[in-house]
């Protein structure tokens, strides 16, 4: 069975992580979200695209959500001390990354081109693709003004309330996204933040009518336990931007663009308004059983 | 407190399982009905009486037509209808199958090849003898509204030998 996973950052690699326990890698194409990539440092960061890579790799922090484990910090400091850019947490094996990454790009090669080169390099057997190989970078605009993606979260901590969400860049998919999503079985969105992870996707003009023009399930999966986030601002984003942070509300970001939403047992006693089937199981993914069991969950219910 | 039934077939209900059939699903009832009789009054509908339950007797006709007869026997209201293969199954998943019932249709526990494992109902008459091969998806089809619920001890049955090595 081929899936195609859209995907953010900490959630979605988790949730992938899972995913190719259940499923045979190689069938598993990752569409990731690069709305939230940043130069730091002269180097070019996507954070996203890290997580997941790090994730199927095994290299992955579980404790902290991103970046590597065992990481450590020299190059940082050294930063600091020199009064250098030092907002932005890049760890000294992160760096590595970053800088064959930005050392291709600026030699032309694709986005796209150098995930897989990571990413084969890395052992992972998943295909991980980034949305769009062109500039695509997430806004937030806020009582406070407006920032770019990273400044806000990052720099700010996302303590300002969000209003509107803006991409800008007239994006086309990478190449691989269009006939991955063509010759899927099945198509999953992760349960990562429905506006500023799986959005950017989304905001693609191109994936967006490939989605809406499946002729497969798709399943998305609440980012949400009890109404409340795991991690970061999605409860706040969803009760202000969508008036609550049901499942019934999550769905309303994915329009047309889903047929099932797998919401957690905490959620099951609050599906009004939930206009697609749910799919009530145990969502927190604290262990590599439990992201198993999300995926299996997600899967067999399309699987008869 | 929910009501619960629990159709059993006996030892000829499991006819793919060979030898020591009869000693393995009274077993794996008996698992069923010490986590049903945690969550609340719980009847077997079966041939012939079972200890750890109230029994109804089934009518013959098959699954659908058990839990038909268990059903018109208990009257109105809320219940779940367990397989009685599920021998991993804990009060918790019976909980949540409860949790998850929607106001007008069906919590649907389905197993890994399709077939039905638990359901769960508003009222009694919500339920339709639609059990067999693919029946997940007819249950899902046939209820106004539908709820899947996914527990691994409401998933994994028993039909074959080789199933008991995961349970």
């Amino acid at each position: 069975m081929k899936v195609v996973v859209l995907s953010g950052g900490v959630g979605g690699a988790r949730f992938v992580r899972g995913l190719v326990d259940v499923v045979e890698p190689r069938d598993v194409t990752v569409i990731g979200n690069v709305g939230d990539d940043v130069e730091v440092l002269g180097l070019h960061v996507s954070p996203d695209l890290d997580s997941i890579l790090y994730a199927l790799a095994d290299l992955n922090d579980e404790e902290r959500g991103w970046g590597r484990a065992d990481e450590t910090w020299r190059a940082l400091e050294t930063v600091r001390a020199l009064g250098g850019e030092a907002w932005f947490q890049l760890g000294d094996l992160d760096l590595g990354l970053h800088l064959v990454r930005t050392q291709a790009l600026r030699s032309g090669e694709p986005l796209s081109a150098i995930t897989l080169r990571i990413a084969q390099a890395l052992g992972i057997e998943a295909r991980v693709l980034p949305a769009t190989d062109d500039r695509l970078r997430t806004w937030l605009e806020t009582p406070a003004g407006e920032f770019p993606f990273q400044e806000w979260f990052v720099a700010r901590g996302h303590r300002d309330d969000v209003d509107a969400v803006r991409f800008e860049g007239d994006a086309e998919p990478a190449p691989g996204v269009l006939e991955a999503i063509d010759g899927a079985d099945l198509i999953l969105v992760a349960p990562s933040n429905p506006y500023v992870s799986i959005g950017p996707i989304l905001a693609v003009p191109m994936i967006r009518d490939a989605l809406q023009a499946r002729r497969v399930p798709a399943v998305a999966i609440s980012p949400l336990i009890g109404g409340r986030a795991v991690k970061g601002p999605a409860d706040r984003m969803l009760q202000r931007l969508a008036g609550g942070t049901s499942p019934g509300h999550v769905a309303s970001n994915y329009p047309g663009l889903i047929d099932a939403l797998v919401v957690d047992e905490a959620d099951a006693d609050d599906l009004d308004g939930l206009e697609v089937r749910p799919i009530v199981t145990q969502t927190l993914m604290s262990d590599s059983n439990a992201r198993r069991h999300l995926a299996e969950a997600a899967l067999g219910a399309v699987v008869a | 407190m929910i009501r619960i039934v629990v159709p059993y077939a006996g030892a000829r209900g499991k006819t793919r399982l060979g030898d020591a059939r009869e000693e393995l699903s009274r077993a794996m009832l008996e698992a069923v009905l010490a986590a049903a009789n945690e969550v609340g009054p719980t009847w077997v509908v079966s041939p012939e009486p079972v200890e750890g339950a109230a029994w109804i007797p089934d009518p013959g006709g098959g699954q659908g037509a058990a839990v038909e007869a268990a059903l018109r026997e208990i009257g109105p209201g809320a219940v779940l209808v367990v397989n009685s293969d599920l021998p991993s199954v804990t009060a918790d998943d019976l909980r949540a199958l409860e949790e998850a019932i929607p106001e007008r249709g069906a919590a649907i526990a389905a197993a890994r090849d399709g077939t039905t494992n638990a359901l769960g109902f508003s009222d009694t008459s919500l339920f339709a003898p639609l059990y067999g091969p693919g029946s997940a998806e007819r249950f899902r089809a046939h209820a106004e509204q539908a709820v899947d619920v996914v527990r691994a001890g409401l998933r994994d049955d028993v039909d074959t030998p080789a199933d008991l090595a995961t349970a």
